[in-house]
């Protein structure tokens, strides 16, 4: 257990009747990251933040708030606050009493609240809203004011259950950017729920990514995107060829796969039996094109079947020469290959170590 | 506009016409000769006065019923709107085993015949051994309404998202203040018209009371016990009084609700 983990799932489990939710996880939150657990629906994933919030007890584990089991903790003892997927902002109360809300409950004096309020509103850009009441907001602001809300009593972890999920494109991309920049700024670990891998990306100091109740991989956005650790992760994040094939040999540094692009080249790995199957991934951005006729260790022959114009990229599908009928996707700056059409000769390459093996 | 349209519409209006006059022409000649007295079968135009009123006034025996009426309304509908809140929130903040079958026995006496409840209340309260009187009616009303003001505040409470007592809960707020700070407010206006539609039940129920009633009678059973000797002509002005609260409190009624389902909406 990490020194300055501020929360620890421990054997984390749920399940409805005989339905396993969540597998028994284990998850470390760090003092003042911004992790973002990414997921399809059904993963698992809202479960893991209600279960910190205290809204769902988890059938098996521990939660450890700051070393200490938080389990039996009721939601509002909790010091931690949730923004809602519905916001679930009061409607009979003002946005004034909306942000107030938390310090009301608590007892804190009426001049400290409209301070604290008018402060967080600042923080929020809507000052001039203050007297209205939610269904006189637009979705962008009644979602700040949900924020405000959760942040005005100054939580020790932030939890936002699919915020910008109703949000148009526009408006997600400015709150994304907000969202970070206020992380940044009140200093606070923020715990993020997501199916949108984009946002995660974007955001995350951290992404969990889950599938099917349990995590796939716990990584940085980087590390997700160059190193899928599965074949769901491959798939989910972003776009991938996945490849399969058979280990031939593994020895003296490097290791041999017989695949669909040929005999693969792939730096030595111990797991790696020989005769094995494996699958590997490679981007489509990490796939080059070079002139037909060129000798390049590592690449394959293929015949161009159809180019989809992106704008600055081209997508590029093509089939490999000696199987026929494998395809591969590939992702090019459109300026690089004018002229490039279908029915075309042409050599793809890669470098070894842009092919990730999964198992 | 064609010939048979204007003929459409015109038919149209004498039927329109004709149920107006059969649903108010009663209570319009009921307000009129609480106004003046008749003199052979005819309306004495020459004699308008507010001598009904008067001996309104002067007329113990029905005031005490009209008391014990609205005492009982208040008391019922008051006891019934704290049971139905509190019942309807219980089923609502979790999932509760049988809910089906509570609502559904909740119900029972609102859509059973009223003698049926009458007589089953009555012979409990002998079986129990509590004397009849203003108490019984009461138990008895709340029995009757406490079905619709349930409904009432529940219609609402299924509308409140459970997200909302979360965020509650997830700011700080104990159980209590969760209830008192944002169920309650918004419940408001369905517990106002779940109460006013409760009250006019209760004002004239009479199958329930009659079964329930001991020395002191209720307005509509004093009533029904002088039809057998006939009414006095202040029997109309009470009757236009009685129109009138009904009348101000169905505005009442109607207007909350209006206010209920414009703050739903918005």
């Amino acid at each position: 257990m990490p020194q300055h983990a501020i929360l620890n799932l421990v054997g984390v489990s749920k399940s409805y009747r005989d339905v396993e939710v969540l597998q028994p996880t284990d998850l470390a939150i760090e003092d003042g990251e911004f992790i973002t657990v990414l997921g399809p629906s059904g993963s698992g994933k809202t479960t893991i933040l209600r279960m910190i919030g205290g809204f769902t007890a988890p059938t098996s584990g521990q939660i450890l708030f700051q070393g200490r089991d938080i389990v039996d903790v009721p939601t509002f003892q909790r010091p931690f606050n949730t923004v809602f997927q519905d916001y679930a902002l009061f409607p009979h109360m003002r946005v004034v009493d909306n942000v107030g809300y938390g310090l009301r409950v608590r007892g804190v004096a009426k001049a400290e609240i409209a301070r604290k309020v008018a402060e967080v509103l600042q923080i929020v850009d809507l000052g001039d809203k203050a007297d209205r009441f939610p269904n006189a907001l637009s979705g962008g602001q009644r979602q700040r004011v949900a924020l405000a809300r959760a942040i005005i009593c100054e939580p020790k972890i932030v939890l936002l259950d699919e915020p910008l999920a109703a949000l148009d494109a526009e408006l997600r991309r400015s709150m994304q950017d907000f969202l970070k920049d206020l992380q940044r700024r009140i200093k606070t670990t923020f715990i993020f729920i997501t199916h949108d891998q984009q946002e995660a990306i974007s955001m995350a100091d951290r992404i969990v990514v889950m599938n099917h109740g349990k995590i796939e991989q716990i990584g940085s956005p980087r590390e997700i995107y160059r190193r899928p650790g599965s074949e769901f992760v491959a798939r989910f994040f972003g776009e991938n060829n996945l490849i399969p094939g058979i280990v031939e040999q593994n020895a003296a540094g490097e290791a041999c796969i017989d695949s669909a692009l040929g005999r693969v080249i792939v730096p030595r790995d111990a797991s790696l039996a020989v005769g094995s199957k494996v699958v590997m991934a490679v981007r489509p951005e990490h796939i080059k094109l070079v002139p037909a006729g060129s000798t390049v260790s590592q690449s394959v022959a293929a015949e161009v079947r159809s180019v989809t114009f992106l704008g600055a990229t081209s997508q590029i599908a093509l089939t490999i020469a000696p199987q026929g009928n494998f395809a591969i996707r590939v992702s090019l700056p459109t300026n690089d290959f004018p002229s490039l059409s279908v029915g075309d000769q042409v050599v793809a390459a890669w470098a070894p170590d842009d092919l990730t093996i999964l198992h | 506009m064609t010939r048979s349209e204007r003929i459409t519409i015109a038919v149209l209006w004498v039927f329109a016409s004709f149920v107006f006059v059969l649903l108010y022409g009663p209570a319009v000649l009921v307000a009129t000769l609480s106004f003046f007295d008749m003199d052979r079968g005819q309306i004495a135009w020459g004699s308008f006065s507010l001598a009904h009123y008067a001996s309104l006034l002067e007329n113990k025996s029905i005031l005490a019923a009209l008391g014990n009426t609205l005492m009982v309304a208040f008391t019922s509908v008051a006891i019934a709107t704290i049971l139905a809140l509190g019942l309807a929130y219980y089923m609502r903040t979790g999932e509760r085993r049988g809910r089906a079958y509570v609502e559904f026995i909740i119900f029972l006496p609102f859509v059973l015949p009223a003698i049926i409840t009458g007589i089953s209340l009555l012979v409990a309260f002998r079986e129990v051994g509590v004397d009849r009187g203003l108490t019984t009616i009461a138990i008895g009303h709340i029995v009757v309404v406490i079905a619709i003001i349930y409904r009432m505040v529940m219609v609402r409470l299924e509308a409140l998202e459970t997200s909302q007592l979360e965020a509650s809960a997830d700011l700080g707020a104990t159980q209590f203040q969760t209830f008192r700070l944002v169920v309650v407010p918004q419940l408001a206006s369905a517990m106002v018209t779940g109460a006013l539609l409760a009250f006019t039940i209760s004002f004239d129920e009479t199958l329930v009371t009659f079964f329930l009633a001991g020395s002191d009678p209720t307005l509509p059973l004093r009533l029904w016990a002088m039809m057998r000797v006939g009414f006095s002509p202040e029997i109309n002005a009470l009757v236009t009084i009685v129109l009138l609260g009904t009348m101000v409190l169905a505005t009442l009624g109607a207007l909350s609700l209006r206010r209920g389902i414009a703050k739903e909406r918005a």
